[in-house]
């Protein structure tokens, strides 16, 4: 069982992202609205004010969709939806994707299971 | 990781500045790292200085500020410390008037080298008792071991 991640910079693309979790498999998960470290930093504390020109090109706001996943079969064919359709998670700017190991979960239903 | 002690040079210690405007201040630090040879055109660097202090001030609050500046004209990181006599406004997030002042003049094209040392600074300028060990010394040398010790913490 594992805890699947996703921070998806590019919030346009959240339709299709988590059309790709059902397409997968992953049928629940819970979306955060997420922001990164250089916008805080550089907008919200005056010290770091004049790093905003290096956030050119970068996102400033994400989202962060979590999911536990039992069936962990699905996660590679998960990450290569996500591939396709933000253009490459290699490439900066596109999204991190990570998992954890999740050694107990409780609260999850069957119908749910896949929902944090 | 710079360390601000290494990088601080004697001949940019500033330690009774009699001055009271932001502009002043910075004209005076700026120009030491000139005397000192660390960078070239000090009108302009402390032109660029205060243009950065509009966007939002540096006064860091606890009467203390890191007025900065990313230059392509120089190859190294500088630093100046300077404390003033007077209190100055300085536009600082506690609103309260700042006494000491650390000028970095960084190379552009190292920004996150900057970014570091810029957070190393403030996270230092937070403590209490470096801020009077700070107000309180007596030696150039005195403040290059205050900060060094505050390094280690």
């Amino acid at each position: 069982m594992k805890l699947l991640v996703f921070v998806l910079n590019r919030e346009e693309l959240l339709d299709e992202v988590l059309s790709a979790y059902a397409e997968a498999g992953i049928d629940g998960a819970t979306i955060l609205d997420s922001e990164g470290m250089g916008r805080f930093l550089t907008y919200e504390v005056p010290l770091f004010a004049d790093f905003q020109k290096f956030m050119k090109g970068n996102k400033p706001y994400n989202k962060t969709i979590f999911s536990v996943v039992r069936t962990e079969e699905r996660i590679p064919r998960l990450e290569s939806l996500l591939d396709s359709i933000c253009g490459g998670l290699s490439n900066p700017g596109t999204g991190i994707l990570f998992t954890l190991p999740v050694d107990y979960c409780k609260g999850l239903i069957p119908r749910q299971e896949e929902e944090v | 990781m710079l360390s601000p002690a290494e990088i601080l040079d004697d001949r940019c210690i500033l330690l009774d500045l009699r001055v009271k405007r932001k502009k002043d201040v910075i004209a005076a630090l700026v120009e030491s790292l000139a005397a000192a040879g660390h960078i070239a055109n000090a009108k302009q660097v402390t032109k660029n200085v205060l243009l950065r202090e509009k966007t939002a001030s540096t006064g860091v609050g606890h009467s203390a500020a890191i007025p900065h500046w990313l230059s392509v004209e120089i190859d190294k990181t500088v630093m100046a410390f300077g404390r003033t006599v007077f209190e100055v406004q300085f536009g600082a997030i506690d609103g309260k008037p700042v006494r000491l002042f650390c000028l970095i003049v960084g190379p552009a094209d190292r920004p996150n080298e900057h970014l570091q040392l810029l957070s190393r600074l403030s996270r230092i300028l937070r403590h209490e008792e470096c801020i009077d060990a700070l107000l309180a010394a007596e030696e150039k040398d005195e403040v290059r071991r205050i900060f060094s010790r505050e390094e280690e913490t």
